[in-house]
C-alpha cells in the first residue's frame, strides 16, 4: 500500500482533523444567535443567501476568529498525523523537532519552543481583545 | 531536561542531599508528562460546567449554615457531576491516544498504544497490523463515549441535598482550595518557565542559577536549513488548512444547529457538543425555586427585549 506523502496529503489530512474544531467554535456562537434575526431579514424580502451574509455572518465573527486560531494552531501543532505523511522534501515543525531531539541534545528546540509559545500566546491575547476569551469559554 | 537523570529536579535533590529518582524512561515519566499535557484541558473542559452552577446556590447553602466544605460536598459536587463524567471520559479517551509523551519520556521501553502503532509502521512497516491496531483503539474509544452517552443520560444522582444545620462554621477551606489550585498552576506553568530559561541558556545543560541570556540557540534554528524548511511548510499548511477549514465549517455548523438531518444526534455525540442533553440534565437537576427565578428572569429580558423593539 502506497501512502502519499508531501504538502497536499499533509494539507488534506490536517484540514480533516482540525476541522471539527473550527465547527465547535462556530457552532457554539450560532447557539447563542437569535434564529428570529434571519426570519426578520427574510420577512422583509432579503433572499436566503442575503440574510445569511447580511444577518447571521456578522454576528458569527467571534466564532470564525477563535475557530480559525484554533485551527491554525492545530496545523501548525499536530504531530502525530504529519508523522505519517512527512517526507524528506516536506517536513513541519514539530516532526522536524522531534527528530531533532532524537540526535542532539541542545536547546535548539527550546528555542522553537519559545517561538511557537510567542506566536500562541499573541494569537490568544487577539481572540481575547477581539472576542474576549471568557465569553469564549463560557460558550463552550 | 528537568527530570532526566541529570535533570534540574535530581541536580536539586543532589544538592539537598537525597539520592536520585528515575524520572524519565519508565511509567513514572510518562504519566507525569501525560497528566502535565492534559491537565490544562481537564481544568478548562469543567472550568465551563463550574461557571454555569448560579453561585447564588452556593451562597443560599451557606447562608442557611453550611460549612464550605459541605456546600463543595452537597451543592457544588453534585452539580457539576455531569460535567465531570463528560470531562473524566474526554481526558481518559485524551491519556489512551497520548503519543508524543510516552514516545519521548519513555525512552522506548514503556509503551503506550499510539507508540506501539508508531512503531509498527515506521520501523517493521507492518501497515495492516498497525491498520488492525488502530481500528481496535477506535473502537475502544468510541466505546468509551458510548458508555459516557449511556451514563449521563440515565445519570442517577439527585437534587442537591437541601439539609443543611444551622451550626455555624469556619470555613478553612477557602485557604486549601487556593494552595491545590496553585500546585496545579505551578505543575503546569513550571516546565514552560524552565523551557524560556532553556531556550536562552548558555551551555547544553540548564544549570541554577542560569547564567546570562543568549540568542545562540534561536541563530542555531534559524541557522538550520532543515529547520527553516519544516517552518515554511508548517506555516504554509496552516496557511492553506485555516481559512479551507473555517469556510467549510460555517455552513457545517449552520446545518447542525438550525436544520434536523438523519444522524444528527450520533454527529453531535462524535462531536462532542451535546448542549441539549447538558440542559436537560440542569433542568433535572436545578431545585425548583431556582428554575422558577431562571425562567422569570428570561421571561423579563424578553419582556425588556420587545420594550426596546
Amino acid at each position: 500500500m502506497h501512502i502519499g506523502s508531501g504538502f497536499w496529503p499533509l494539507t488534506i489530512a490536517l484540514l480533516c482533523y482540525s476541522l471539527p474544531f473550527a465547527v465547535r467554535a462556530l457552532v457554539a456562537n450560532m447557539h447563542g444567535l437569535d434564529p428570529t434575526l434571519e426570519d426578520a431579514a427574510r420577512n422583509l424580502g432579503a433572499s436566503g443567501l442575503r440574510a445569511f451574509l447580511w444577518v447571521t455572518l456578522p454576528q458569527l465573527r467571534p466564532g470564525l476568529l477563535a475557530g480559525g486560531i484554533f485551527v491554525f494552531v492545530e496545523a501548525i501543532d499536530n504531530f502525530s498525523i504529519a508523522v505519517f505523511l512527512t517526507d524528506t522534501r516536506t517536513t513541519t515543525l514539530p516532526v522536524e523537532a522531534y527528530s531533532y531531539i532524537r540526535d542532539f541534545d541542545d536547546p535548539t528546540v527550546a528555542a522553537m519552543a519559545v517561538l511557537l509559545m510567542a506566536l500562541s500566546v499573541t494569537l490568544v491575547s487577539v481572540v481575547d481583545r477581539l472576542v474576549g476569551l471568557d465569553r469564549f469559554l463560557e460558550l463552550r | 531536561m528537568l527530570l532526566g537523570n541529570r535533570g534540574l529536579l535530581n541536580q536539586i535533590l543532589a544538592a539537598v542531599g537525597l539520592p536520585p529518582l528515575q524520572l524519565v524512561h519508565n511509567k513514572v515519566g510518562v504519566v507525569i508528562g501525560v497528566v502535565h499535557f492534559l491537565l490544562p484541558f481537564f481544568v478548562l473542559a469543567l472550568l465551563g460546567t463550574i461557571k454555569n452552577i448560579p453561585v447564588a446556590l452556593e451562597d443560599v447553602a451557606r447562608n442557611l449554615g453550611a460549612a464550605g466544605w459541605r456546600v463543595f460536598v452537597h451543592v457544588t459536587l453534585p452539580l457539576s457531576l455531569p460535567g465531570l463524567i463528560t470531562t473524566c471520559s474526554l481526558t481518559f479517551v485524551g491519556a489512551l491516544s497520548a503519543f508524543l509523551f510516552p514516545e519521548l519520556l519513555g525512552g522506548g521501553r514503556t509503551h503506550m498504544a499510539a507508540t506501539i502503532i508508531y512503531q509498527r509502521i515506521v520501523t517493521n512497516y507492518n501497515v495492516p497490523e498497525a491498520a488492525a491496531m488502530a481500528a481496535l483503539f477506535l473502537l475502544l474509544s468510541w466505546g468509551c463515549w458510548a458508555a459516557w452517552a449511556c451514563s449521563s443520560s440515565a445519570c442517577p444522582g439527585g437534587t442537591p441535598s437541601a439539609r443543611a444545620t444551622l451550626r455555624e462554621r469556619p470555613r478553612p477551606y477557602a485557604a486549601i482550595t487556593a494552595v491545590i489550585a496553585g500546585a496545579v498552576m505551578i505543575f503546569v506553568l513550571l516546565p514552560v518557565v524552565f523551557i524560556v530559561l532553556y531556550a536562552f541558556n548558555q551551555g547544553a545543560y540548564l544549570t541554577l542559577p542560569p547564567k546570562a541570556p543568549t540568542l545562540r540557540w534561536f541563530e542555531s534554528f534559524f541557522a538550520s536549513r532543515r529547520f527553516v524548511a519544516a517552518l515554511w511548510s508548517s506555516l504554509g499548511i496552516a496557511g492553506v488548512v485555516t481559512p479551507v477549514a473555517t469556510l467549510v465549517a460555517v455552513p457545517t455548523a449552520r446545518a447542525l444547529v438550525r436544520h434536523d438531518f438523519p444522524g444528527k444526534a450520533t454527529f453531535n455525540a462524535i462531536s462532542a457538543r451535546a448542549p441539549d442533553r447538558a440542559r436537560r440534565h440542569h433542568g433535572d437537576r436545578f431545585p425548583e425555586p431556582v428554575l422558577a427565578h431562571a425562567y422569570r428572569e428570561r421571561v423579563l429580558a424578553v419582556d425588556h427585549r420587545a420594550l426596546v423593539l
